[in-house]
């Protein structure tokens, strides 16, 4: 008649018990306060990004520009930056028009066919009239017109 | 904090289980204690975490987890950029440049979107060929097959749809050739691609229709397919080893 091996009993607060829940609970600690870090960071991004802003961010450049009324004799157009943005200025029976070149449809720069006075674009065959209306698509809005007038011998535009 | 009362722990039998729980119950605060006793969540979550895993899974096995993972990124994201984004021809261009430039962290998201839906087709071929090349499809789980290659071409519409909507001349030209591909179907094909341009031209019936579809229509039948991806595999399980 053998006694079985008494077991050995998990007494409460045996060193290594406790070392292992210490442990365990840095363990959870640590991974708790990087999460926390995490969501909080993750928080103040979101907060930042979905939070309106008025100022939309300008294109740069000066909004008005002036230039030597010379300039328009060599050449059937004259590009300036408007704004930022490509201007042609171009005479049509001695009357002065200023439009925007950046085609509606995609961007592309349009040109000045003199022979038709139209506004055409390479990209996608957009046709507009000398004052931006859309002639044939798929341009879906017309060329932003630019005011534009004679100052003495210069010409200003916008 | 949930996690003291003895009726609270039974669901768990090992030391690191209950570590995962304590993290789980230390974010979503003392909150989850008071569910918990209602409606005993512990349970479902010791099932969850405790779900055993074949030996024989390795690597190759995550490509579908972290697929789904991706898909979650690009949900969050791309309602982050519905905020912002506008679907018309004038302005699609200009409010992508705005979110990229002006919003705080607009480049944050939409590179994440960016990004998201190009790995996204790596890792979803890097499940299909792993699920081919272990047989993985064959009965009782070619329903699943069938439901992850309809959630394949799910994922190529996002792509095919998404890629038009920042309205550049890349993603126009892409979008004038890939809506011809349809043309090539006898009989139907021109008529196809009418209605997936929605005109004769790519123009702001198309922008309109691929935002419509990008954004809701392909969102809901994924989730639907994917529910039904998970339940599938859920009750089939992993299959077995080489």
């Amino acid at each position: 008649m053998s006694t079985p091996p008494a077991p050995e009993a998990e007494v409460p607060g045996l060193p290594s018990l406790e070392r292992r829940r210490f442990m365990h609970r840095m363990l959870n600690m640590t991974l708790g306060f990087w999460a926390l870090a995490g969501l909080g960071g993750a928080g103040y991004v979101a907060g930042q990004y979905v939070w309106p802003r008025k100022e939309m961010g300008t294109t740069g450049g000066e909004s008005s520009i002036s230039f030597p009324f010379a300039e328009m004799k060599d050449k059937g157009m004259v590009k300036k930056l408007v704004n930022g943005e490509a201007v042609g200025i171009f005479t049509v029976d001695g009357r002065l028009h200023a439009l925007s070149l950046v085609c509606t449809h995609l961007g592309c720069l349009v040109g000045f066919n003199a022979e038709v006075g139209e506004m055409q674009c390479p990209c996608h065959g957009s046709r507009y009239d000398i004052n931006g209306n859309v002639l044939q698509g798929p341009a879906p809005a017309p060329l932003r017109s630019y005011g534009v007038r004679v100052s003495g011998d210069t010409v200003v535009v916008g | 904090m949930a996690g003291k009362t003895p009726k609270a722990r039974r669901g768990f039998k090992s030391e690191s289980a209950t570590s995962v729980f304590n993290l789980v119950s230390l974010l979503t605060g003392s909150l989850y204690g008071e569910l918990d006793e209602r409606l005993d969540f512990r349970t479902a979550l010791s099932r969850a975490l405790k779900k055993p895993v074949p030996a024989h899974v390795n690597f190759w096995f995550c490509f579908g987890g972290v697929t789904f993972l991706i898909f979650l990124i690009q949900m969050v994201t791309g309602v982050a950029l519905l905020l912002y984004y506008r679907p018309t021809v004038e302005q699609a261009f200009a409010s992508v440049v705005h979110i990229t430039n002006n919003v705080p962290f607009g480049w944050l998201v939409r590179g994440f979107h960016h990004w998201g839906a190009n790995l996204i087709m790596i890792t979803v071929m890097l499940h299909a060929l792993r699920v081919f090349f272990h047989g993985s499809y064959k009965a009782p789980r070619d329903f699943n097959w069938v439901v992850g290659t309809l959630l394949m071409f799910a994922l190529l519409l996002f792509g095919f749809s998404g890629y038009l909507l920042p309205w550049t001349e890349l993603s126009y030209w892409a979008t004038v050739v890939g809506a011809e591909i349809p043309s090539a179907v006898p009989y139907v094909g021109e008529y196809l691609t009418y209605f997936l341009k929605g005109g004769d031209q790519v123009g702001q019936l198309a922008l309109t229709r691929f935002f419509a579809v990008h954004v809701v229509i392909l969102p809901a039948g994924a989730l639907v397919l994917l529910l039904l991806h998970f339940l599938m595999i859920r009750r089939l399980g992993i299959s077995g080893p080489l």
